[in-house]
């Protein structure tokens, strides 16, 4: 056992930290696929000496507004739904926390086109609530858009807040109580102030997710000058009118906006996916305290819950199911095929790469070089994967042209999309593992390779299968890349309810989509086995 | 085996540390006081390899250590919070520095079981760290200390979150390792308490130590 070798200062330390090697491929994947595309867009939007006229012009003028007055609606939507979720299951300390936040997850990661057809279900011209009541709601233009958004972007809030609730320790409030203040007066003095950054950041974030990677929600809800988002402004850019050099200028617009906000707000603030972890401190202050409040509060949140999500859901399943008989048995295998392959290769690229920057934040001492891998990893989140794919477009097109049929193409723009949020998961779990552990296997004499092994990833183990779940979730439901990079030769479960909803074959596109829910109900499903019969609320 | 500390220089942004000598002999106890920020904590931490800001030297048994990864360096931590990995059941924990070194399982069974057994943990050999006690765990802490074979103990304010009863009971259980097992521990503390079954004590003030001597010595008055 005697392993005492004096310290070779540089070969000694590379040799230790090689195993991470792998890992930090993905750094250079993210160099040449992410970074360098992203700049052929900046560079290509402002030297050419249009970028100002283009956003002047009033066309583009009224798209833009249009793009940040939907996102601004619908983070407000989200809010309401989330934070009154929040507010009943996280300060009655509800049991079925854990389930509804795995459910919170799904809602996330579920594809636009899946939200974009439930929606239609209940809400449609002929959807169910037009049917029952005779009165048609217009649910084409800004109202839909907002509804699918914040179906979406709901459980930023619900687990965002609700995280915050549960973690706070009451006794600033309870003094403030205790001096006679009332809790209404308390939760806007003290407790909201210790809320805000994690709200904020939910704000951030769900704008940034309406404004910047709604496209598919926007080209089917919208429509015309009046209801278009810069996403499909780019997307008609390229596709429509074969102007590379516009949808360079609208993405640098898009990508400016976005990254503004992501650095004015969210550089240390963030939502995370993480442990649910419970303060025994945190008292349910404000839960209602009469039966009439209770129960008008639980209305509030069945009715907004009701008609944004579960209506939407289970109108969905009903339909997909009275459709699925009739769906073509080979078209729906191979595109449930392409789909697990590409989310298992996009799942497969993106969690390593994430492990990477994590490892590389982790690992560096220098302070400013911390900064840009913790940054780097986040910068996906202000281009949507359409805006990706236009890049790689303009800066490899021969490659471009090459690959076309290939899978690979897609998955690394699918893994980049997921980037953010898969590297936050994975960072948050990293940085959680106590110093103490890692020191105290250190002195036992496991190596940086066996401390990652033996104590850091099986520590990590749940936020690890949420990442993964998480990138293969993005995967399934993205269809911009499949559609700029092989229209036509890949098939997918997305792009085959994209066709199908494009030629307005409903009752087709809800057979996909059921099948979509239970892929994803199935990875969530998988993804949580691992927790079940685990304690999953740990003391401070 | 014993512990010999030269001339130790650590920076950790403002704070130095300078040490000029310690020494701690087989089945010795030595105890660091001193109050929050003294450096007490600074100097395991340091010990342990993971300061890189270090300079000056420490030997076990005469050999320099001073310049090894931390891993080389064969120092048994045991920390104020149980270090206890939680993902490991109690006996995987208390069998991990074996375990690294690449032993089989049917070799350190019997040892783990022992050491288990001798510290009135074998029942709870198949528990996660969750379903343990605060003082089962740090026991487990100790018995791992214990296995991993290495005769140099760091004991960093391992009982500071238990109750008077069960850190008195914990003294004693270390106390009579210690002298059996002839190990040199060093250990910081903040309590008194703690002291009185400690061979010496070496108080801290500002990254120095201002004091050494028998803990019925100590002069309360000067420093506490």
């Amino acid at each position: 056992m005697d392993q005492s070798a004096p310290r070779a200062p540089l070969i000694a330390s590379l040799v230790r930290y090689a195993f991470l090697a792998p890992f930090f491929l993905g750094l250079l994947l993210f160099a040449a696929f992410f970074l360098i595309p992203v700049g052929r867009i900046v560079a290509t939007g402002l030297f050419e000496d249009t970028l100002l006229p283009t956003v002047v012009e009033g066309y583009f003028t009224r798209i833009i507004l249009f793009t940040y007055t939907q996102a601004l609606l619908s983070t407000v939507l989200s809010f309401f739904v989330g934070a009154v979720g929040a507010y009943l299951f996280y300060e009655n300390r509800s049991r079925r926390l854990p389930v509804l936040a795995r459910a919170g997850l799904v809602c996330f990661s579920m594809p636009s086109l899946v939200v974009v057809l439930a929606i239609l279900a209940v809400w449609g011209r002929s959807g169910w609530w037009a049917e029952l009541t005779g009165v048609p709601v217009d649910i084409y233009g800004l109202p839909g858009i907002v509804l699918a958004n914040a179906f979406f972007n709901f459980p930023l809030f619900l687990l965002g807040i609700g995280a915050g609730l549960r973690g706070l320790d009451r006794q600033w409030e309870q003094t403030s109580l205790s001096f006679g203040a009332s809790r209404i007066r308390t939760f806007f003095t003290i407790t909201l102030r210790r809320l805000w950054p994690g709200l904020r950041g939910a704000m951030v974030l769900a704008f940034l997710y309406s404004s910047a990677t709604s496209f598919v929600v926007a080209l089917f809800f919208g429509g015309g000058p009046a209801a278009t988002t810069l996403e499909v402004a780019i997307y008609q850019a390229m596709k429509m009118d074969y102007d590379p050099a516009l949808a360079a200028r609208l993405a640098l617009v898009s990508l400016g906006v976005s990254l503004t906000l992501y650095l004015l707000f969210l550089r240390k603030e963030w939502f995370t996916v993480g442990e649910e972890v419970l303060s025994e401190k945190s008292l349910p202050l404000y839960a209602p305290r009469t039966n009439v409040a209770r129960l008008a509060w639980w209305l509030v949140f069945a009715v907004l819950f009701g008609a944004v999500v579960l209506l939407p859901l289970f109108a969905l399943v009903y339909e997909g199911a009275a459709a699925l008989p009739a769906l073509e048995g080979a078209l729906w295998s191979e595109a449930l095929h392409h789909s697990l392959v590409l989310a298992l290769m996009a799942s497969v690229l993106c969690v390593p790469t994430a492990l990477g920057f994590a490892y590389a934040e982790r690992l560096t001492r220098r302070k400013w070089l911390r900064g840009i891998f913790g940054f780097l990893p986040a910068l996906p989140l202000a281009a949507s994967t359409l805006l990706l794919s236009v890049g790689l477009l303009l800066s490899y097109p021969e490659w471009m042209a090459e690959a076309r049929g290939s899978l690979w193409p897609i998955a690394i723009v699918q893994a980049l999309g997921a980037l953010p949020l898969v590297h936050r998961t994975i960072r948050e779990a990293l940085f959680r593992v106590p110093q103490s552990h890692v020191r105290t296997a250190q002195s036992f004499g496991a190596m940086p390779f066996q401390v990652m092994t033996r104590v850091e990833l099986p520590a990590m183990s749940d936020s690890l299968a949420v990442a993964c779940l998480i990138a293969m979730a993005s995967s399934l439901g993205e269809v911009a890349a499949v559609l700029l990079f092989s229209p036509g030769e890949v098939s997918t479960l997305s792009v085959e309810l994209f066709r199908a909803v494009g030629r307005y074959r409903f009752q087709e596109g809800f057979g996909f989509a059921l099948i979509l829910i239970v892929v994803l109900a199935g990875l969530a499903l998988l993804s949580s086995v691992r927790s079940f019969g685990r304690k999953r609320v740990t003391q401070h | 085996m014993s512990l010999n500390i030269n001339s130790l220089d650590v920076k950790v942004g403002s704070f130095a540390l300078h040490i000029e000598e310690l020494h701690v002999g087989p089945g010795e106890i030595v105890g660091l006081l001193g109050k929050s920020g003294s450096g007490k904590s600074t100097l395991l931490t340091a010990l342990g390899g993971f300061i890189a800001n270090t300079k000056g030297e420490y030997r076990i048994d005469g050999e320099d250590r001073s310049a090894f990864f931390p891993e080389r360096r064969r120092l048994a931590y045991v920390f104020q919070k149980s270090s206890l990995f939680p993902h490991l059941t109690l006996e995987r924990n208390v069998a991990f520095p074996m375990e690294i070194a690449g032993i089989s399982r049917a070799k350190w069974r019997p040892r783990v079981r022992a050491w288990l057994d001798r510290l009135g943990l074998l029942g709870l050999a198949q528990r996660k760290p969750d379903a343990l006690s605060g003082g089962e765990a740090q026991r487990g802490a100790l018995a791992r200390a214990l296995v991993s074979g290495y005769k140099v103990v760091l004991l960093d304010e391992p009982f500071s979150a238990l109750d008077p009863k069960l850190r008195r009971d914990l003294r004693v259980v270390v106390r009579e390792l210690v002298h059996e097992e002839k190990l040199s521990v060093l250990w910081v503390t903040h309590d008194l308490e703690d002291a009185m079954v400690m061979d010496r004590v070496c108080i801290l003030e500002k990254g120095k130590i201002v004091w050494s001597g028998k803990p019925a010595e100590i002069p309360r008055e000067k420093y506490f």
